[in-house]
């Protein structure tokens, strides 16, 4: 770890991890809310599953964005 | 096929979802993996090999947010193929919607005809305790394969319900048939007895003389409705709008030819009450369809509709070409109400004056007419501009492809 920060490389390292978790959350969420508000029988579950996972993917992101910010 | 289609008149008797031990017992190889780092890190730092990390460092923050973050996705796509896969039990057939991953979707259907049996197996002391397991519905046919599905929770009842929609079902076909049985005795009997009165009619009205003309005319008009008791019966005898089943014949025929020969098989009921019965018409208009029950059941129906609930004036019959064709019937008759028009072609629908004006009236006419008019494409509706202001009842025929 010690020769990234030397090297100003870990950073970047950071962005790159950040915006891959960014895009695989927001495309999985997507294809699950669709499949969710799709195909559920239940009208309130899947409204309850779209906003509990676009929250607690949202609240990880936003940790990594400070870490990110932070870093940068 | 991805989603399900329940019919109209079908109903959801019950809904199965995968017992919450299943959903537990896919999620905890996640849970374990997601603690295990957590667990290693606190056990060699609390034994001193490594030196404790401050918590406040933003590396392993942000480590933390991305590991819980994965962790989340997978049990959200656990949770999906949990969620998502169900059973369906309506009155008339089970659906099986399997969620395989994330883009496979399942969904199988099974009639409720095509079981044989069902078993239900507990297959270790878990599933046992926890009053879940295996159902497996055995089906008839050489293609069928049985249906097996593990963590179905209270199986015994699951497959109770079945059974007993199956024993409905069954009866229900039997109860249907018996009925279907009496109505053919009772038609095949009321037949025999309206055949031997339009033969004693026909001698009447055909008797050269001696008998006075009031009588004769009188006598005249019993027989046209007696034949028409007759071939309505007929109907019946031959399976077709009782059964919900109609075989259509479908061959080019001249419509004009058919709706004028409909308006001659009315005329000796219209001339009895003095009504003038005209037609207008093109010379040719050529069709595809069932020419016998387009004139029988629907044509003269109509045409005899409307001298019944005439009293003076003219019933006139117009065709033309439409998109097809648009045949339509006018009276200066009672008229219709709003709520005429709108219960006059269900089962046994009748205006509000139609049991006074004409007794003899089953209600069924309009509605075997609009079966038949559906039947080939087509729609029937009723016009007026409400009572004492006579009516108007359309049939528009598209041409069939």
């Amino acid at each position: 770890m010690d020769f990234l920060l030397d090297s100003g490389e870990l950073p970047m390292l950071l962005w790159v991890v950040f915006f891959a978790a960014a895009v695989l959350s927001i495309g999985l969420g997507s294809v699950l809310s669709f499949h969710w508000l799709r195909y559920a029988m239940n009208p309130i579950a899947p409204i309850v599953a779209v906003i509990s996972f676009a929250a607690v993917a949202f609240a990880c992101l936003s940790v990594m964005f400070g870490v990110v910010t932070i870093a940068g | 096929m991805d989603t399900i289609h329940i019919e109209e008149g079908e109903h959801i008797i019950l809904t199965v979802r995968k017992h919450w031990l299943i959903l537990l017992r896919d999620s905890l190889g996640t849970l374990v993996v997601a603690v295990a780092p957590f667990v290693l890190f606190g056990m060699v730092s609390f034994a001193g090999f490594v030196p404790v990390v401050e918590l406040a460092n933003p590396y392993v923050v942000f480590a933390t947010a991305l590991w819980i973050l994965l962790i989340w996705m997978t049990l959200a796509i656990i949770w999906t193929n949990y969620y998502l896969d169900i059973w369906i039990l309506t009155d008339r057939r089970i659906f099986i919607i399997e969620q395989v991953g994330l883009f496979d979707r399942r969904v199988s259907t099974w009639g409720l005809e095509r079981i044989q049996q069902i078993t239900v197996e507990h297959q270790n002391v878990v599933e046992f305790m926890f009053g879940y397991g295996t159902l497996t519905v055995q089906t008839a046919g050489l293609s069928d394969h049985d249906l097996s599905t593990p963590g179905i929770p209270r199986p015994e009842r699951v497959r109770t319900k079945i059974l007993h929609q199956i024993g409905t079902i069954g009866r229900l076909e039997a109860m249907t048939k018996k009925q279907s049985e009496m109505i053919k005795t009772i038609s095949h009997e009321a037949k025999g007895y309206l055949a031997r009165d339009a033969a004693a009619l026909a001698e009447i009205v055909e008797q050269p003389e001696g008998v006075p003309a009031n009588v004769k005319k009188l006598a005249g008009s019993a027989l046209g409705e007696t034949r028409r008791g007759v071939s309505e019966l007929m109907g019946i005898l031959s399976g077709d709008a009782q059964q919900g089943e109609m075989t259509m014949e479908r061959i080019r025929f001249d419509l004009v030819d058919t709706v004028r020969d409909a308006v001659e098989l009315a005329r000796p009921l219209a001339e009895a009450k003095g009504l003038a019965l005209t037609v207008h018409a093109p010379s040719s208009l050529m069709f595809d369809g069932d020419p016998a029950k387009l004139r029988d059941v629907v044509i003269k129906n109509l045409i005899e509709n409307a001298i019944h609930y005439t009293e003076k004036g003219s019933v006139t019959v117009s065709v033309s070409a439409h998109d097809g064709a648009r045949i339509s019937i006018a009276d200066t008759g009672i008229g219709l109400s709003e709520d005429d028009r709108v219960k006059l072609f269900s089962e046994g629908g009748r205006g509000e004056s139609a049991r006074a004006l004409n007794p003899h009236s089953t209600g069924f006419g309009l509605h075997i007419a609009k079966s038949i008019v559906e039947a080939h494409g087509g729609r029937i509706a009723a016009l007026s501009d409400g009572r004492g202001k006579g009516s108007t009842f359309v049939v528009e025929l598209p041409t069939l492809a």
